[in-house]
Protein backbone atom coordinates (compact mmCIF):
# COMPACT_ATOMS: atom_id res chain seq x y z
CA UNK A 1 0.00 0.00 0.00
CA UNK A 2 0.88 3.33 -0.85
CA UNK A 3 1.29 5.62 1.52
CA UNK A 4 3.12 9.14 2.66
CA UNK A 5 3.20 10.26 6.79
CA UNK A 6 3.51 13.84 7.76
CA UNK A 7 2.39 16.58 10.60
CA UNK A 8 0.02 18.98 10.02
CA UNK A 9 1.56 21.88 11.34
CA UNK A 10 -0.33 23.85 13.98
CA UNK A 11 0.53 27.12 12.52
CA UNK A 12 -2.25 26.32 9.71
CA UNK A 13 -5.15 25.83 11.93
CA UNK A 14 -8.07 28.00 10.34
CA UNK A 15 -9.34 30.68 11.76
CA UNK A 16 -12.54 31.75 11.82
CA UNK A 17 -14.56 34.93 13.02
CA UNK A 18 -16.62 35.22 15.84
CA UNK A 19 -19.04 39.04 15.57
CA UNK A 20 -19.08 39.92 19.06
CA UNK A 21 -21.32 42.46 20.70
CA UNK A 22 -19.63 44.85 23.43
CA UNK A 23 -21.20 46.72 25.84
CA UNK A 24 -19.32 50.23 26.00
CA UNK A 25 -17.77 49.71 29.41
CA UNK A 26 -15.95 46.64 27.60
CA UNK A 27 -14.98 47.96 24.90
CA UNK A 28 -12.96 50.71 26.80
CA UNK A 29 -11.63 48.28 28.71
CA UNK A 30 -10.43 46.58 25.68
CA UNK A 31 -8.86 49.72 23.98
CA UNK A 32 -7.22 50.48 27.94
CA UNK A 33 -5.44 47.19 27.53
CA UNK A 34 -4.33 48.06 23.84
CA UNK A 35 -2.95 51.78 24.63
CA UNK A 36 -1.15 50.29 27.66
CA UNK A 37 0.68 48.35 25.31
CA UNK A 38 -0.68 45.22 26.89
CA UNK A 39 -2.33 43.89 23.47
CA UNK A 40 -1.34 45.42 19.71
CA UNK A 41 -5.39 44.89 19.17
CA UNK A 42 -8.72 44.33 20.76
CA UNK A 43 -9.21 40.82 18.74
CA UNK A 44 -5.50 40.16 20.20
CA UNK A 45 -6.51 40.92 23.63
CA UNK A 46 -10.08 38.92 23.28
CA UNK A 47 -7.99 36.16 22.24
CA UNK A 48 -5.88 35.69 24.83
CA UNK A 49 -8.34 36.07 27.28
CA UNK A 50 -10.30 33.39 25.72
CA UNK A 51 -7.51 31.07 25.90
CA UNK A 52 -7.00 32.02 29.22
CA UNK A 53 -10.29 31.34 30.83
CA UNK A 54 -11.95 28.65 28.57
CA UNK A 55 -10.24 26.17 30.24
CA UNK A 56 -10.42 26.77 33.76
CA UNK A 57 -13.77 26.88 33.22
CA UNK A 58 -14.53 23.75 31.50
CA UNK A 59 -11.90 22.04 34.10
CA UNK A 60 -14.87 23.98 36.65
CA UNK A 61 -17.76 22.26 34.62
CA UNK A 62 -16.41 19.04 34.61
CA UNK A 63 -15.42 18.57 38.01
CA UNK A 64 -18.18 20.49 39.94
CA UNK A 65 -17.70 21.00 44.08
CA UNK A 66 -20.32 18.00 44.26
CA UNK A 67 -18.30 15.90 42.46
CA UNK A 68 -15.03 16.49 44.55
CA UNK A 69 -16.69 16.09 47.40
CA UNK A 70 -17.90 12.22 46.83
CA UNK A 71 -14.43 11.73 45.35
CA UNK A 72 -12.64 12.63 48.66
CA UNK A 73 -15.76 10.76 50.28
CA UNK A 74 -14.67 7.72 48.35
CA UNK A 75 -10.73 7.64 48.27
CA UNK A 76 -10.72 8.71 52.24
CA UNK A 77 -13.45 5.60 52.33
CA UNK A 78 -11.13 3.49 50.57
CA UNK A 79 -8.06 4.68 52.63
CA UNK A 80 -10.11 4.10 56.00
CA UNK A 81 -11.53 0.57 55.03
CA UNK A 82 -8.70 -0.60 52.50
CA UNK A 83 -11.72 -2.11 49.82
CA UNK A 84 -13.29 0.13 46.73
CA UNK A 85 -16.15 1.41 48.17
CA UNK A 86 -17.61 1.19 44.74
CA UNK A 87 -19.60 -1.76 43.67
CA UNK A 88 -20.46 -3.48 40.06
CA UNK A 89 -23.17 -5.61 40.77
CA UNK A 90 -23.73 -7.74 37.57
CA UNK A 91 -23.91 -11.45 36.46
CA UNK A 92 -21.56 -10.93 33.62
CA UNK A 93 -17.63 -10.57 34.07
CA UNK A 94 -15.82 -7.24 33.45
CA UNK A 95 -14.54 -8.34 30.59
CA UNK A 96 -18.06 -9.01 29.33
CA UNK A 97 -19.34 -5.97 30.12
CA UNK A 98 -16.88 -4.19 28.51
CA UNK A 99 -17.46 -6.75 25.10
CA UNK A 100 -21.01 -5.26 25.79
CA UNK A 101 -19.60 -1.81 24.69
CA UNK A 102 -17.17 -2.42 21.91
CA UNK A 103 -19.59 -4.47 20.17
CA UNK B 1 8.81 -1.74 32.34
CA UNK B 2 5.22 -0.32 31.81
CA UNK B 3 1.93 -1.71 30.42
CA UNK B 4 -0.94 -0.56 28.82
CA UNK B 5 -4.10 -1.37 31.30
CA UNK B 6 -6.88 -2.47 29.76
CA UNK B 7 -10.61 -1.50 30.82
CA UNK B 8 -11.58 -5.01 31.55
CA UNK B 9 -8.69 -5.30 34.36
CA UNK B 10 -9.90 -1.55 35.90
CA UNK B 11 -13.49 -2.47 35.81
CA UNK B 12 -12.70 -6.05 37.76
CA UNK B 13 -11.68 -4.13 40.85
CA UNK B 14 -15.45 -2.83 41.25
CA UNK B 15 -16.88 -6.55 41.02
CA UNK B 16 -15.89 -8.90 43.89
CA UNK B 17 -18.29 -11.54 42.53
CA UNK B 18 -16.08 -11.72 39.13
CA UNK B 19 -13.68 -14.43 39.11
CA UNK B 20 -10.24 -12.34 38.37
CA UNK B 21 -11.43 -9.96 40.92
CA UNK B 22 -8.44 -12.02 43.25
CA UNK B 23 -5.96 -11.38 41.18
CA UNK B 24 -6.77 -8.02 39.50
CA UNK B 25 -6.53 -6.67 43.31
CA UNK B 26 -3.23 -8.17 44.04
CA UNK B 27 -1.89 -6.70 40.26
CA UNK B 28 -3.61 -3.00 42.15
CA UNK B 29 -1.46 -3.91 45.13
CA UNK B 30 1.94 -5.52 44.45
CA UNK B 31 2.51 -4.39 41.11
CA UNK B 32 4.75 -1.61 40.90
CA UNK B 33 5.13 -0.79 36.98
CA UNK B 34 3.54 2.35 35.64
CA UNK B 35 0.17 2.01 34.01
CA UNK B 36 -1.05 3.84 31.10
CA UNK B 37 -4.71 4.43 29.16
CA UNK B 38 -5.63 5.99 26.38
CA UNK B 39 -8.32 8.97 25.58
CA UNK B 40 -9.67 5.52 23.38
CA UNK B 41 -9.74 4.24 27.60
CA UNK B 42 -11.20 7.38 28.95
CA UNK B 43 -14.05 7.11 26.66
CA UNK B 44 -14.73 3.82 27.38
CA UNK B 45 -14.45 4.26 30.79
CA UNK B 46 -17.34 7.21 30.41
CA UNK B 47 -19.44 4.67 28.53
CA UNK B 48 -19.29 1.67 30.35
CA UNK B 49 -19.67 3.38 34.03
CA UNK B 50 -22.23 5.47 32.42
CA UNK B 51 -24.45 2.16 31.25
CA UNK B 52 -23.62 0.76 34.67
CA UNK B 53 -25.61 3.73 36.40
CA UNK B 54 -28.35 4.15 34.36
CA UNK B 55 -28.93 0.63 34.85
CA UNK B 56 -28.87 0.36 38.10
CA UNK B 57 -25.65 -1.81 38.59
CA UNK B 58 -22.77 0.63 40.47
CA UNK B 59 -23.46 1.78 43.95
CA UNK B 60 -21.72 2.60 46.82
CA UNK B 61 -23.12 0.11 49.25
CA UNK B 62 -21.57 1.75 52.53
CA UNK B 63 -24.17 4.61 51.93
CA UNK B 64 -21.90 7.21 51.35
CA UNK B 65 -24.39 9.96 50.81
CA UNK B 66 -22.46 12.49 48.48
CA UNK B 67 -22.54 9.36 45.88
CA UNK B 68 -25.47 8.23 46.48
CA UNK B 69 -27.34 11.73 46.46
CA UNK B 70 -25.32 12.66 42.76
CA UNK B 71 -27.21 12.86 39.14
CA UNK B 72 -25.99 10.33 36.63
CA UNK B 73 -23.70 12.48 34.82
CA UNK B 74 -21.82 13.75 38.68
CA UNK B 75 -21.60 9.84 39.13
CA UNK B 76 -20.17 9.21 36.14
CA UNK B 77 -17.38 11.79 36.75
CA UNK B 78 -16.79 10.69 39.97
CA UNK B 79 -16.46 6.73 38.92
CA UNK B 80 -13.82 7.68 36.29
CA UNK B 81 -11.84 10.00 38.52
CA UNK B 82 -11.88 7.23 41.25
CA UNK B 83 -10.54 4.52 38.44
CA UNK B 84 -8.21 6.71 36.91
CA UNK B 85 -7.04 8.03 40.97
CA UNK B 86 -6.98 4.70 42.24
CA UNK B 87 -5.38 2.21 39.32
CA UNK B 88 -2.85 5.64 39.38
CA UNK B 89 -3.25 5.47 35.13
CA UNK B 90 -1.55 7.87 33.12
CA UNK B 91 -3.52 9.17 30.30
CA UNK B 92 -0.86 9.16 27.22
CA UNK B 93 -1.66 10.95 23.89
CA UNK B 94 0.29 9.63 21.00
CA UNK B 95 1.80 12.71 18.89
CA UNK B 96 -0.51 13.28 16.45
CA UNK B 97 0.89 12.31 13.18
CA UNK B 98 -1.45 11.15 9.90
CA UNK B 99 -0.95 9.03 7.20
CA UNK B 100 -2.18 9.71 3.61
CA UNK B 101 -3.17 6.39 1.92
CA UNK B 102 -5.39 5.20 -1.47
CA UNK B 103 -9.09 4.06 -1.21
CA UNK B 104 -11.64 3.17 -3.81
CA UNK B 105 -9.52 6.04 -6.09
CA UNK B 106 -10.01 8.68 -3.16
CA UNK B 107 -6.69 9.46 -1.13
CA UNK B 108 -7.76 8.88 2.76
CA UNK B 109 -5.90 10.99 5.55
CA UNK B 110 -6.05 9.12 8.53
CA UNK B 111 -4.29 9.17 12.45
CA UNK B 112 -1.50 6.96 12.54
CA UNK B 113 -3.14 4.82 15.12
CA UNK B 114 -6.35 4.16 12.99
CA UNK B 115 -3.92 3.06 10.01
CA UNK B 116 -1.84 0.59 12.08
CA UNK B 117 -5.24 -0.59 13.41
CA UNK B 118 -6.84 -0.83 9.68
CA UNK B 119 -3.17 -2.56 8.79
CA UNK B 120 -3.52 -5.22 11.36
CA UNK B 121 -7.16 -5.93 11.06
CA UNK B 122 -6.91 -8.63 8.87
CA UNK B 123 -4.59 -10.43 10.63
CA UNK B 124 -5.68 -9.92 14.44
CA UNK B 125 -9.92 -9.75 13.16
CA UNK B 126 -10.27 -8.55 16.48
CA UNK B 127 -13.20 -6.03 17.50
CA UNK B 128 -13.24 -2.59 16.09
CA UNK B 129 -12.44 -0.91 19.58
CA UNK B 130 -9.63 -3.93 20.51
CA UNK B 131 -7.65 -2.90 17.65
CA UNK B 132 -7.69 1.10 18.54
CA UNK B 133 -6.50 0.28 22.31
CA UNK B 134 -4.32 -2.09 20.92
CA UNK B 135 -2.34 0.35 18.55
CA UNK B 136 -2.81 3.15 20.51
CA UNK B 137 -0.47 0.99 23.24
CA UNK B 138 1.99 0.53 20.60
CA UNK B 139 2.07 4.07 19.31
CA UNK B 140 2.22 5.21 23.15
CA UNK B 141 5.76 3.37 23.29
CA UNK B 142 7.11 6.49 20.93
CA UNK B 143 6.81 8.44 24.11
CA UNK B 144 6.93 5.63 26.65
CA UNK B 145 9.69 3.41 25.91
CA UNK B 146 9.62 0.41 28.27
CA UNK B 147 5.71 0.47 27.01
CA UNK B 148 6.05 -3.61 26.24
CA UNK B 149 2.95 -4.85 27.52
CA UNK B 150 -0.92 -4.89 26.91
CA UNK B 151 -2.54 -5.69 30.28
CA UNK B 152 -6.16 -7.94 29.72
CA UNK B 153 -8.89 -9.77 30.88
CA UNK B 154 -10.44 -10.10 27.38
CA UNK B 155 -10.51 -13.56 26.39
CA UNK B 156 -10.55 -12.90 22.37
CA UNK B 157 -7.81 -10.81 22.64
CA UNK B 158 -5.89 -13.23 25.24
CA UNK B 159 -6.23 -15.27 22.38
CA UNK B 160 -4.59 -13.69 19.09
CA UNK B 161 -1.60 -13.30 21.99
CA UNK B 162 1.04 -14.55 19.02
CA UNK B 163 -0.55 -12.74 16.42
CA UNK B 164 -0.36 -9.01 18.47
CA UNK B 165 3.27 -9.81 19.40
CA UNK B 166 4.15 -10.48 15.51
CA UNK B 167 2.50 -7.53 14.12
CA UNK B 168 2.38 -4.74 17.15
CA UNK B 169 5.27 -5.74 19.05
CA UNK B 170 3.36 -5.92 21.99
CA UNK B 171 3.18 -8.47 24.92
CA UNK B 172 -0.46 -9.46 25.66
CA UNK B 173 -0.77 -10.55 29.67
CA UNK B 174 -3.64 -11.44 31.78
CA UNK B 175 -3.76 -10.76 35.94
CA UNK B 176 -4.66 -14.84 35.63
CA UNK B 177 -1.43 -15.60 34.37
CA UNK B 178 -0.11 -14.82 37.90
CA UNK B 179 2.98 -13.01 39.14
Amino acid sequence: MLYNMYTPPHELMAMTVVPIRLNRQDARKLDLLVRLGLYNSRTEAMRAMIQATADEQLNRYVLNDRVKEALKELLQAEKQGGGNPLRITSDKTAAEIVAESRR
Amino acid sequence: MATYLDTSVIIARYMPANPAFNEVERLFRTSPEPRYISEISVLELHCVFSRLIRGGMLSAPLGLSSFEGLETNEKVKVAVEHAILTWRLTVATPERTYIRFPLSRQTIETQHELFEAIRTAPTLGLKTLDMLHLTYAKTMRETVPDLKTFTTLDGEIISRRKEIENELDLTVVSPLDGP
